[in-house]
């Protein structure tokens, strides 16, 4: 008989996430009594409808669990009954900061499922839209963070920038938050021909920008007071909640999918992956300062890679996947057919499942599709980062200060239609 | 620690002698782009006739099934489409419609086209429901020649090799 | 037929020998493309869609062995080194099919590619958009774009009507002759044709009344492009908008499966619903064209009371009280006995259930009954079906060779259409079907010998057949054991020579021994009788009881006696007691009064009180009207303002079919189940639960006021009622039923035979033509793959294998001759009655007028041109009429269409009656 290993100690591991019911109110040693607080879910400073269970000794944080749900809409459920082509409209409405991001993961599965290939264009222009997705997002991250703690003019400055980003989705896809613009097989339309001029315009305004945001922020006495050293989470929690993205480089660990498993021709592009070294409030706010640059840097390159690569197709030519243009279907009876087919019915990948996570402004987006060969998806599940994200809120909130809980949640930038879905 | 706020500071009075970027809605409304996807209109041909055909190709496209269409068969002598078919009843839940713009994409003739009207408000739910005639622009209004293929009067008799030589 | 394996895609599949390619890659789950191939139909190879690379082992030319190559293997060489249509290649032995490669694919696109050449941009306006096996096709196996100027399309004036029921787009039709061979092969009307050559080919209809066939609508379920299109559907909807509902349909005895497409609340179309058991992918135009009136805006959707002569509005609450206060009022003063009800029998079985019962249980009286009380109506009723019955399990779709079917006194094409298709198949087959009428039939045409005898001869036909069966010994012993009485029926049919046997029959000594041995040689033998056997009297049925039985066809499946019934579900009546001399499942009762009875106690007043539900005696009928004038109560509940709801106190409105639950029993005895589609109008419920209602009234009513003198004397006479009148042991009735299927369940628990009928039963499906997964791309539209049920067949008492029968010999009434009246009038059947069903229907047009048949010889004789009155006298009086000459008809028959306009009763004294014609 060979020995067998003590199994390691449950009591002793430190990366647990109470349920709200787990709160009762235990007297602390010393014939003290804690205080349970419900904060939220109607709470400006939750971002959404994140509702806390808090329990509290005096200021200081015993516990805490989220509860969620309060945003359940169903969308994977609902996409089970649209075609793979509707269904991309319903992405745009989980992680509502970073709806293109959302159609990208989407349609990179549904993509794989296929085994479509996509033209470069449209690859290029996807990772274009993306990265200012990335820049927008993180803009409302730091309004909204810099808000919560009494900073209130970084947030009309920085909304101010994200709103010319919103412009620019809108000369896209005609639609400033609900895109839909990436299609399976590629683009919904052609970026127009003012896109190049528009984006460059705003890139060139983006990073004195952010110079502006780091002069009210970076060095800012109470800035710094609330955020360094406060709401660490380390690199071994971060791996052991799974935490992804900025949270997760800001904890030193240089882990972007972007690199690592590039998607959508990332990998022609040249950037750095920006850490920070302890984890904390801080540390992610100079990641995604630092990721916002890097970001309009990727997007100078996309901008001349479009203009080397010149006019060509912005979606598969494949007619099974993508209807072919209305300019064909007054005078192409095999176009028309294609075109009524795939509109009304849509189109039947084969059987089997495809899994793409791609780096979303809040960590990695996947998406995990089922198909049984019908025009309809049997299963569709997303990987959210907001959701996994913000398993680590109880770990690095107990024993700071109830104020500080509000600066951690704003800087995990959970997104509640994210979370929830 | 007051070098910090000073820095702060000279950002904030920097603005103070900009213009402001904000504009004054409802007064002043910020253009939209050229592609933006408000409420729809159904267009007509340049002869005053209805470019939807009752196909209901945008109802079978919309996610959110906003769009009702019952077809009819014209009255040749009083066609209100070209072609055999046309839309006797057309309906847009304005409640339920989420914009995408995938009936635009999916009509066959240009018919429905998402214009840019913004503003829609109702005091109840059933003024939600825009009709035929409340999406139809005025029969002036009109663009385009109708395709060949609806054109049903001027046809070639069959074979048309034997009329081309 | 031995079994052949080959290959095809890398799989092995083993199909019985001469079957093609594109089945035998069925088989395999292998989709092969086609357009003109149609399991259902023998192929053409028109469309070339199926072409495949065939390849066969070589064969020494010398040895007439195959080559073996240097592998070990068979050597293969590509069949006429050209790719083979699949649909007319039948496979061999080692044979190996690829449906894969680019030298198919090419092919495939190359053919869609010139179809679509000539093909309209019309996907947006075409009804077929959606359920389009060329849009299937070309998503699945064409090219993306075209290559071909849209300026060079063929065009072509559109739409041309066919028919008017079908409409022909001729620059949509692609020429696969689907409808031209449905029609030719399976329906057996060759009306559609080819005509002109070249670019101008196209599809024309040949007969006069243009496209004349009674299943024109399969044509376009068949089509596979949206060529042809059906003028009820035209417009109409997007055919995923649809909702399906599984319905049956209760137009005729055969009971097609049908499935009900609806819009939100509206119907949409009917399209059939296979089931290989009952319709195969069919129906004919009246189930699919004729449920219209359904959505009737003339539909009664209050009840209503008449008061002062004028009809009032009423709630349910008061209608269903005022119903059961007058009712009781009635029995209290009358007696039961004076009360009597008629339920329509197309009710379902639900319904006709809880009518017997309330009549039995709580009305107390046993005067009920489903037929109309007309002169014409054969005094007997018929449960042969229910011993000698086709046995369960019984699948006409599967019978051909060695099948021997007998159809006598029937007009399947009238009584119930479909039975056409299915009699026709089997002698396509290879069965053999032999037509026995007093008339011409259309089946008749199919038929290896048709006989025409003279009305009231049947049954010395029948007596003649076994007379040759004894004659030559050649009785089949399979039942032997089980009979009784054998060999006095066979000393009484011996009894006279073969040749005097024939003789009465007016047929050939030949024909009777050339009939009568090929039936009993068969392995299966059914007989097929219709509304004429029945009306020539117990003589027939019992003599064909005797045939089946002495020919050993009963008791096993695909043996015995189909009776095509009057209604969708008289079967169902029979067995649901809604009858004068039995209970539900036959139980004994005392006999109450027939319809006929009952006009007649109507006009004695000693009938005061009528319920008739779902049935219409007054219209073409003044002698009923004119009783039911007398009632002192009458409550009718119809769907519509009928000419006996116009005579009525009470009139209730009532669901149709698509609007609630229930189960029919057709003519080879299958329960099936329908479902609700719609709400009804006004919310007017099921017939059941009205019944209910007023049985629940009639309860809570204390035992009449025995107040006014008549009412004591009453008392008696209900005594005496409920003395005789015990329906059938059960425990006492208590009316909680809250769904069908509660009825149901005490159906199947009460009435014998209908055990196991549970509607979870019904619901059970079976795969029919092997449709596969992946068929929806060719056979698209075709009709619905059933996937709610196919129904129960209920067994025979025959299928036990235990019981015995009692043979015996009734003398066939000799032919009367009549000096007063030397013709002899039979009525028939046609399927366009003109019926409360075609309302609102597409086939209002083809509605039958009035009119009388006459044969040329007669016609001649009286000197009546074609659409002239004549006058028909009988015993009982006289009728005018415009005669029709029918060729075919015998000399001395007349034919009178039962059909709305014409007052028979007036002139009818029985199934038969002997009259007289004179020109009016």
């Amino acid at each position: 008989m060979t020995a067998v290993a003590d199994p390691p100690t449950v009591a002793a591991y430190p990366y647990t996430v109470p349920s709200p019911q787990e709160i009762t109110r235990p007297a602390l040693a010393g014939g003290r009594d804690t205080m349970v607080l419900n904060m939220g879910p109607h709470h400006p400073s939750t971002h959404g409808v994140l509702r806390l269970v808090v329990e509290l000794d005096g200021e200081t944080v015993v516990n805490v669990a989220p509860d969620i749900g309060f945003l359940h809409t169903g969308v994977e459920k609902t996409m089970e009954s649209k075609t793979y082509q509707k269904a991309v409209v319903l992405t745009d409405r989980m992680d509502y900061l970073a709806p293109l991001s959302n159609n990208l993961s989407y349609v990179l599965a549904v993509e794989k499922l296929l085994s479509c290939v996509v033209p470069p264009r449209a690859q290029i222009a996807r990772v274009v839209l993306t990265e200012l997705q990335r820049i927008a997002s993180h803009l409302v991250w730091l309004g909204s963070h810099a808000l919560d703690l009494s900073a209130m003019s970084v947030f009309l400055y920085a909304f101010r920038e994200r709103e010319q980003i919103l412009d620019i989705f809108e000369l896209v896809s005609g639609a400033r938050l609900m895109t839909s613009y990436f299609r399976v097989g590629g683009l919904a339309y052609d970026l127009p021909d003012d896109f190049t001029p528009t984006v460059e315009a705003f890139l060139d305004i983006m990073p004195g920008a952010a110079d502006e945001y780091e002069a009210l922020l970076s060095g800012n006495p109470v800035w710094l007071e609330r955020t360094v050293d406060v709401g660490v989470i380390d690199a071994d929690a971060a791996i052991a909640f799974g935490v992804s993205g900025p949270m997760l480089r800001a904890a030193g660990i240089p882990w972007d999918l972007r690199k690592d498993m590039p998607y959508s021709s990332y990998e022609l592009f040249d950037f750095d992956i920006p850490i920070a070294k302890k984890g904390d409030i801080y540390d992610r706010y100079l990641v995604r300062m630092a990721e916002i640059r890097e970001s309009v840097k990727i997007c100078r390159q996309g901008l001349q890679r479009l203009k080397d690569l010149g006019p060509g197709p912005f979606t598969t030519t494949d007619r099974k996947i993508s209807p072919p243009p209305k300019t064909e279907i007054t005078h192409s009876m095999e176009s028309l057919i294609h075109h009524f087919k795939l509109w009304t019915e849509g189109f039947k990948p084969p059987i089997g499942d495809a899994y793409v996570g791609i780096e979303s402004p809040r960590g990695e987006l996947g998406t995990y599709i089922v198909s049984d060969g019908s025009p309809k998806p049997y299963r569709v599940h997303f990987r959210a980062p907001s959701f996994v994200n913000l398993q680590a809120l109880p770990h690095a909130a107990k024993g700071r200060l109830m104020a500080d809980l509000v600066a951690l949640i704003a800087s995990m930038d959970p997104v509640l239609g994210d979370v929830d879905r | 620690m007051l070098g910090e706020i000073v820095k702060g500071l000279r950002t904030t009075f920097k603005y103070l002698f900009k213009k402001p970027v904000t504009v004054q809605y409802p007064e002043v409304k910020r253009p939209v782009r050229e592609r933006f996807r408000g409420r729809h209109e159904l267009k007509r041909f340049e002869n005053g006739m209805e470019r939807c055909i009752g196909c209901a190709l945008c109802a079978a496209a919309c996610p959110a099934d906003a769009i009702l269409v019952i077809p009819g068969e014209n009255d040749p002598a009083h066609p209100n489409s070209p072609g055999e078919r046309y839309a006797a009843t057309y309906e847009i839940n304005m409640l339920r419609c989420i914009f995408c713009g995938y009936c635009e994409d999916a009509c066959p003739t240009n018919a429905i086209v998402l214009e840019h009207q913004y503003e829609l408000a109702y005091y109840d739910r059933k003024s939600a429901i825009y009709t035929k005639e409340m999406l139809l622009v005025p029969p002036d209004k009109g663009h385009g020649e109708i395709p060949p293929i609806l054109q049903e009067l001027n046809r070639r008799p069959s074979p048309p090799a034997q009329i081309d030589l | 037929m031995p079994d052949v394996t080959l290959t095809i895609d890398g799989k092995t599949v083993t199909v019985p020998a001469g079957t093609n390619i594109v089945d035998a890659a069925r088989a395999g789950d292998v989709a092969i493309p086609v357009f003109c191939y149609h399991p259902k139909m023998k192929a053409v190879g028109m469309c070339r869609m199926c072409l495949v690379e065939v390849y066969t082992p070589k064969i020494d030319p010398a040895t007439r062995q195959p080559v073996i190559g240097a592998d070990g293997k068979p050597e293969l060489a590509l069949m006429m080194n050209k790719l083979q249509a699949g649909c007319v290649t039948p496979v061999s032995d080692g044979m190996v099919v690829k449906t894969v490669g680019e030298r198919v694919e090419f092919a495939q696109r190359g053919v869609l590619e010139f179809l679509l050449t000539s093909h309209p941009l019309d996907c947006p306006v075409c009804d077929k958009g959606g359920e389009c096996p060329l849009q299937n096709l070309t998503m699945e196996w064409g090219p993306g774009n075209s290559r071909y100027d849209y300026a060079d399309k063929h065009h072509n004036v559109k739409p041309v009507a066919l028919g008017d029921l079908i409409y022909l787009d001729r620059e949509r039709c692609i020429l696969c002759a689907r409808c031209v061979r449905f029609q030719d092969e399976i329906a057996g009307d060759p009306v559609l044709g080819f005509d002109n050559r070249g670019r101008n080919w196209e599809i024309i209809s040949k007969s006069e009344p243009a496209f004349d066939s009674k299943f024109s609508g399969n044509t376009t379920d068949i089509c596979p492009v949206g060529a042809l299109t059906s003028s009820d559907f035209r417009f109409k909807a997007r055919v995923w908008e649809l909702r399906s509902t599984p319905s049956v349909c209760n137009h005729c005895s055969v009971g097609c499966d049908i499935s009900i497409d609806m819009r939100y609340n509206d119907l949409m179309r009917v399209m059939p619903r296979e089931n290989d058991f009952v319709n195969e992918i069919w129906t004919c135009d009246k189930g699919r064209y004729g449920m219209r009136h359904i959505m009737s805006g003339e539909r009664l959707k209050t009840p209503m009371i008449r008061r002062n002569n004028a009809w009032v509005a009423a709630t349910w609450e008061e209608a269903t009280r005022y119903v059961a206060d007058r009712l009781t009022l009635v029995r209290a003063n009358y007696g039961a006995n004076a009360l009597g009800g008629l339920a329509g029998a197309h009710l379902p079985n639900e319904d006709l259930y809880l009518f017997g019962k309330l009549f039995r249980e709580v009305l107390g009286s046993n005067n009920i009954d489903h037929r109309r009380g007309t002169p014409d109506e054969p005094t007997a009723l018929d449960d042969l079906p229910n011993i000698l019955g086709v046995g369960a399990g019984t699948n006409l779709t599967t019978l051909g060779k060695g099948t021997a079917v007998l159809v006598i006194g029937a007009d399947p094409e009238e009584e119930a259409p479909l039975y056409v298709l299915r009699l026709r198949g089997i002698a396509d087959r290879g069965g053999d079907l032999t037509v026995v009428n007093s008339y011409p039939t259309k089946l008749a045409r199919f038929a290896k010998s048709a006989v025409t005898v003279r009305p009231g001869a049947e049954a010395a036909f029948v007596q003649a057949l076994l007379g040759a069966i004894f004659a030559e010994g050649s009785a089949n012993e399979a039942l032997a054991a089980r009979l009784r009485g054998a060999d006095e029926l066979k000393r009484s049919v011996s009894g006279k020579p073969l040749a005097d046997l024939a003789a009465a029959a007016g047929v050939a000594e030949a024909t009777i021994r050339a009939i009568a041995s090929s039936f009993v040689a068969a392995e299966n033998g059914i007989i097929v009788y219709g509304r004429a056997a029945v009306g020539a009297g117990p003589a027939l049925t019992q003599a064909l009881a005797n045939l089946a039985l002495v020919g050993g066809k009963a008791g096993r499946a695909n043996n015995g006696l189909i009776a095509l019934t009057a209604e969708g579900n008289t079967r169902g009546a029979l067995d649901m007691g809604v009858r004068p001399d039995r209970g539900p499942g036959g139980a004994a009762v005392t006999a109450g009064m027939s319809a006929r009875e009952m006009w007649a106690a109507a006009k004695a007043d000693t009938l005061k009180g009528m319920y008739i539900a779902g049935m219409n005696p007054a219209k073409s009928n003044t002698a009923v009207a004119e009783a039911l004038s007398q009632l002192e109560f009458l409550v009718v509940q119809d769907l519509f303002m009928t000419e006996t709801a116009q005579l009525a106190h009470v009139v209730l409105p009532v669901a149709t079919v698509a609007e609630r639950d229930g189960t029919f029993t057709n003519a080879e005895r299958r329960v099936q189940r329908f479902q609700q589609a719609r709400r009804a109008e006004g919310e007017a419920p099921a017939d059941w639960s009205l019944f209910q209602e007023v049985a629940r009234a009639v309860q809570a009513m204390a035992p009449a006021s025995p107040t006014a003198a008549p009412a004591k004397k009453s008392a008696k006479a209900r005594a005496a009622e409920s003395n005789t009148a015990v329906a059938v042991a059960a425990p006492p009735a208590s009316w909680d039923y809250l769904v069908s299927s509660d009825i149901a369940d005490e159906i199947s628990a009460r009435v014998p035979g209908y055990k196991g009928t549970s509607y979870t039963s019904l619901e059970l499906t079976r795969k029919s033509w092997g449709r596969q997964p992946n068929e929806s791309f060719y056979y698209d539209g075709t009709s619905y793959e059933n996937t709610e049920g196919v129904g129960v067949q209920l067994p025979a008492l025959a299928d036990d294998g235990k019981s015995v029968f009692q043979l015996a010999y009734r003398e066939p009434a000799p032919a009367a001759a009549d000096e007063q009246f030397p013709l002899t009038l039979l009525t028939v059947v046609r399927a366009y009655d003109g019926g409360e069903w075609m309302r609102g229907s597409k086939l209002v047009p083809r509605t039958v007028p009035a009119h009388v048949i006459l044969s040329v010889a007669d016609a001649q004789q009286l000197g009546v041109g074609i659409g002239e009155p004549v006058r028909i006298s009988s015993a009982a009086g006289t009728l005018e009429l415009r005669a029709q000459v029918d060729a075919g008809l015998s000399a001395g028959v007349v034919l009178l269409p039962l059909v709305k306009g014409a007052d028979l009763a007036s002139v009818l004294t029985g199934p038969q009656t002997r009259v007289s014609v004179a020109k009016a």
